[in-house]
């Protein structure tokens, strides 16, 4: 983006806007940003191209950057913005985890959970507690991980157990993992009662081993499809993992749902996969196998490219993919540090606007750019939910393994799109209910239509339109009463191609 | 893959999400002329039914007693005439899971044809390569990025430039249709319009189509948008009744085969839809003649027979084709489910079928005649009963476009045509 000074200028009225607005808002930005008040005087003015460089970054690791990380960004520099987001524990978020409070089966074990599943509580309030985390969170980058590596380890929800089950590998899998190495996530997950249940490797045991998690784990978790494995290479992984299975599987009481090594259902015989004589060592074979994927050559590929196509490109050229997993293979699959070389790379820096936003991307983007206030957040969250779903997009809703796509040619669909511009416009007119949006508090300082574009544009894009979009809404704008039409306005911004992208 | 969600597991989830679809009721028959040459073919409505169906459990070899020797817990009784709780008898040798039978009268009336031990000959047991394999229309080959119906639109002789000259129903557009020739994805026609503050929907339109006119990625798809809203703003979807005593079952899959029948009825062009029904992954508890599959079974040919008898005369000049990425594993495993295979079966319904006829040579379910040992082997390439349709149902001749790389057909006599 270009940005002049009259255009900072205006950013920095916006900024006011925004802190003014947060008392509606959970006290989310204030506990974290200086008061921005004194911003324009102190803030020395960056160079341009870093500027186009901070908004570009900032709207890929999150899920709509606001005014208030833009100017920590400018403020405290975008490295050391990038470092603070990769150790999230460092960020307070006492407004987030403040609102969690309210989802009480999170709290539960998995059999208490269960008792309530009829009700269908504990999906409800796992959806709801992760769409507040993406609207409110200060830890964006962070989200933007733990939804990644949700798709990556794909658990539908739906499936049985999985209702009860889900929240507890969202808790204690991805969440403290997100940013781990690979290797431990790895381990975490294949320890995952709700992966155990939803893949069928709970059930399996050594008179009928059941591929079904097998295939996956390596297929999808680690080393892809055209790594060269057989079906014998399936079949031997499906024995070596006999007997990994849950507590209560059947009865489902009070000691449901823990991880649980069953000597009594595993094959103890020898087992040969991947180019491995694997000796009968029960748990420890999996460990093995476990180990061996994580570090193998094509987990380093597989995974460097699932990171680039989600933060780069749908389709990054093979030199990047090769330079990140000689990130991956030097730091043994340190996920931060994979990060830190994708951001700092000449193929992110050179990718500004290629990403299309997913449902999820598009709509949370909206909620946060548009200081969307949820006036009650478990009900208001299930509205919310009710638009995701119709976009097609509910987190942990996808029932194959392969996680929700992350293509361009599969969610930019004639009725994708016509329902990106309805449900914009529904939000902005404050017809969702349960969401309130004040159009007027961001545009507070604007005089005329030409401003009104330009703020909004501002805080929805995080730069201005270029200049044939931005004339077509400024003549829009212009043509009728603004203060009126604003709706409309806004709806135009968040309906256009530029806001599709991220 | 999972997806062994119980109807069960659906309806919970179903009312956690507070489903609340904007269905379309009735839209009476409306003569929109599509623009360009109409095609001389069939409507072409293709099913895919995603997960990999079990298919020796939709139609039964009760006469290859290997199957029960597989099967303790999963196989369906051989066929007592009268009885809801086994086969239901085709020609002595294959029988319909009980499950089927709204498919019996089509079968009778000879406008069903069944191949069996069919599939695509790539050996993959992963359900996203045999999907994007068999989807493409090139077995093991990667390269070409284009769907079988894709191309087959490309190379059609005529034009037609409606945007509901290819409909992907469900919102997404299936990897079959991908091509030169732009595709509508659809959910519901009542809500396929625009929305907003009504005394500006003009102007906001006209804007909106200004800006995704400045070469954004995205322009096509919006041009198409707003050319499909066009056409569906002019056809009236209130109190839409299925004829032929149609009961579209109430499901995401029923409401799309209903949908497509209201699109064909209004004549505005439409020459191939493409429907999705999941679920069919059933490595665990998949039910014999109650449970997972047989309830899939029942809205999968409630779904079908509905399309058949509610398009009436028109159904003379459709045809239905169905298929799903692999078979399932012959030998029945532990939980009681199956696990992925090879050879499948495929349903071909329409007026121009060859009907009331089990099409392929079946291998046997003996353990030297199994695939890989475990599998039903495929002698039918999936892509000669894709071949035959394309050929003579939808005219176009152009097979080697179609699916590059295959020739060695093979005309199994499926349909009528030249």
């Amino acid at each position: 983006m270009t940005i002049s000074r009259r255009d900072f200028l205006k950013m920095s009225g916006m900024f006011a806007a925004w802190t003014a607005l947060s008392s509606c808002a959970p006290n989310v930005t204030q506990t974290v940003s200086p008061p921005t008040a004194t911003l324009a005087p102190t803030l020395p003015p960056a160079p341009l191209e870093d500027d186009a460089l901070i908004v570009h970054t900032l709207r890929r690791m999150s899920f709509g950057a606001t005014p208030a990380m833009f100017e920590k960004a400018r403020r405290i520099g975008l490295e050391t913005f990038i470092e603070e987001q990769l150790a999230p524990e460092s960020i307070p978020d006492d407004a987030t985890e403040k609102m969690m409070g309210q989802f009480t089966t999170l709290e539960m074990t998995a059999g208490e959970r269960f008792k309530l599943d009829k009700r269908g509580l504990p999906v409800q309030e796992l959806i709801a507690a992760t769409l507040l985390r993406q609207r409110y969170s200060e830890r964006q980058f962070f989200e933007m991980l733990v939804d990644f590596w949700s798709d990556h380890f794909n658990i539908f929800i739906g499936k049985s157990a999985c209702r009860a089950l889900k929240t507890d590998d969202d808790l204690k899998v991805i969440r403290p993992n997100a940013l781990a190495k690979f290797r431990d996530l790895l381990h975490a997950s294949a320890h995952s009662p709700a992966m155990l249940v939803y893949l069928d490797q709970a059930d399996s045991r050594a008179e009928a081993p059941n591929e079904n998690y097998a295939r996956e784990l390596m297929e999808l978790h680690t080393i892809g499809a055209s790594a060269g494995y057989s079906q014998q290479d399936v079949m031997e992984v499906a024995r070596v993992l006999t007997g990994w299975s849950i507590t209560g599987l059947r009865k489902r009481r009070q000691d449901f749902g823990s991880f649980y090594f069953n000597p009594e259902t595993h094959d103890n015989g020898e087992k040969h996969a991947l180019g491995m004589t694997i000796p009968p060592g029960g748990e420890n074979e999996g460990m093995m196998i476990l180990d061996l994927l994580a570090s193998h050559p094509s987990a380093a590929q597989f995974i460097s490219r699932k990171l680039a196509r989600r933060f780069i490109s749908d389709s990054p050229t093979q030199g990047m993919v090769d330079s990140l997993a000689q990130v991956f293979t030097q730091t043994d699959g340190d996920i931060r540090a994979l990060l830190r070389a994708l951001l700092a790379s000449d193929e992110f820096k050179a990718s500004a606007g290629q990403k299309f936003k997913r449902p999820l991307d598009f709509f949370i983007s909206m909620l946060r750019l548009t200081d969307a206030t949820i006036t009650s957040n478990a009900r208001s969250a299930r509205r919310v939910q009710e638009y995701l779903r119709l976009l097609g997009q509910v987190p942990f809703t996808w029932s194959p393994p392969n996680g929700f796509p992350e293509s361009q040619n599969y969610w930019a669909t004639t009725s994708g799109l016509l329902d990106r511009w309805n449900f914009s416009n529904l939000l902005v007119s404050n017809q969702i209910r349960g969401v309130e949006v004040d159009l007027g508090a961001l545009t507070a300082d604007a005089a005329s239509a030409e401003d009104i574009v330009d703020v909004l544009s501002l805080r929805f894009l995080g730069e201005l339109l270029p200049g044939d979009a931005r004339s077509i809404i400024v003549d829009f704008a212009s043509s009728g009463n603004f203060d009126e039409d604003l709706p409309s306005i806004a709806g135009l911004i968040l309906g256009s191609p530029h806001f599709q992208m991220r | 893959m999972n997806t062994t969600i119980s109807r069960r597991d659906f309806l919970k989830l179903a009312g956690a999400f507070a489903v609340a679809p904007a269905l379309p009721t009735w839209m009476p028959r409306m003569a929109f002329a599509p623009q360009g040459v109409e095609s001389p073919g069939d409507i072409l409505v293709v099913v895919f039914q995603r997960g990999g169906m079990d298919g020796i459990n939709a139609v039964i070899p009760h006469g290859d007693a290997d199957y029960y020797h597989n099967r303790s817990a999963l196989a369906i009784p051989e066929p007592e005439d009268g009885s809801d709780q086994t086969g239901i008898d085709l020609d002595g040798f294959f029988g319909l899971h009980p499950s089927l039978r709204p498919l019996k009268d089509l079968w009778d009336e000879k406008t069903l044809a069944i191949v069996h031990a069919v599939g695509s000959p790539d050996p993959t047991h992963s359900h996203f390569d045999a999907m994007d394999y068999m989807e493409r229309g090139t077995p093991g080959e990667k390269s070409i990025s284009t769907g079988w119906i894709g191309r087959h639109l490309q190379t059609a002789a005529w034009q037609n430039e409606s945007p509901f000259r290819a409909i992907g129903m469900g919102g997404v557009m299936q990897a079959a249709l991908r091509g030169p020739i732009p595709v509508t994805t659809l959910k519901s026609i009542s809500d396929f319009h625009l929305q907003g503050d009504v005394t500006q929907l003009t102007e906001i339109r006209a804007r909106l189509e200004s800006l995704y006119n400045l070469g954004s990625s995205l322009d096509g798809e919006a041009a198409d948008t707003f050319n499909a809203v066009n056409i569906l703003d002019k056809i009236d979807v209130n109190n839409y009744t299925p004829s032929g005593g149609a009961e579209y079952p109430e499901t995401e899959f029923g409401m799309a085969m209903k949908q497509v029948a209201q699109i064909a009825k209004a004549e505005i062009g439409l020459e191939v839809a493409c429907v999705d029904i999941g679920g069919w992954d059933t490595h665990n508890q998949q039910g014999q003649l109650e449970g997972e599959l047989p309830t899939l079974l029942n809205e999968f040919s409630s779904g079908l027979a509905s399309l058949y008898h509610d398009l009436g005369d028109r159904a003379k000049r459709v045809t239905i084709v169905t298929m799903s990425e692999f078979g399932r594993r012959v030998k029945e495993n532990a939980s009681d489910g199956t696990d992925h295979g090879h050879g499948n079966c495929m349903f071909v319904l329409g007026g121009g079928v060859n009907g009331g006829k089990v099409y392929g040579q079946w291998p046997g379910l003996a353990p030297e005649k199994l695939y890989e040992g475990i599998d039903l082997d495929i002698t039918t390439d999936y892509r000669d009963v894709l071949g035959e349709v394309v050929e003579k149902r939808l005219k176009n001749p152009s097979l080697a476009d179609v699916f590059p790389a295959y020739t060695d057909w093979k005309n199994l006599g499926i349909v009528q045509g030249s």
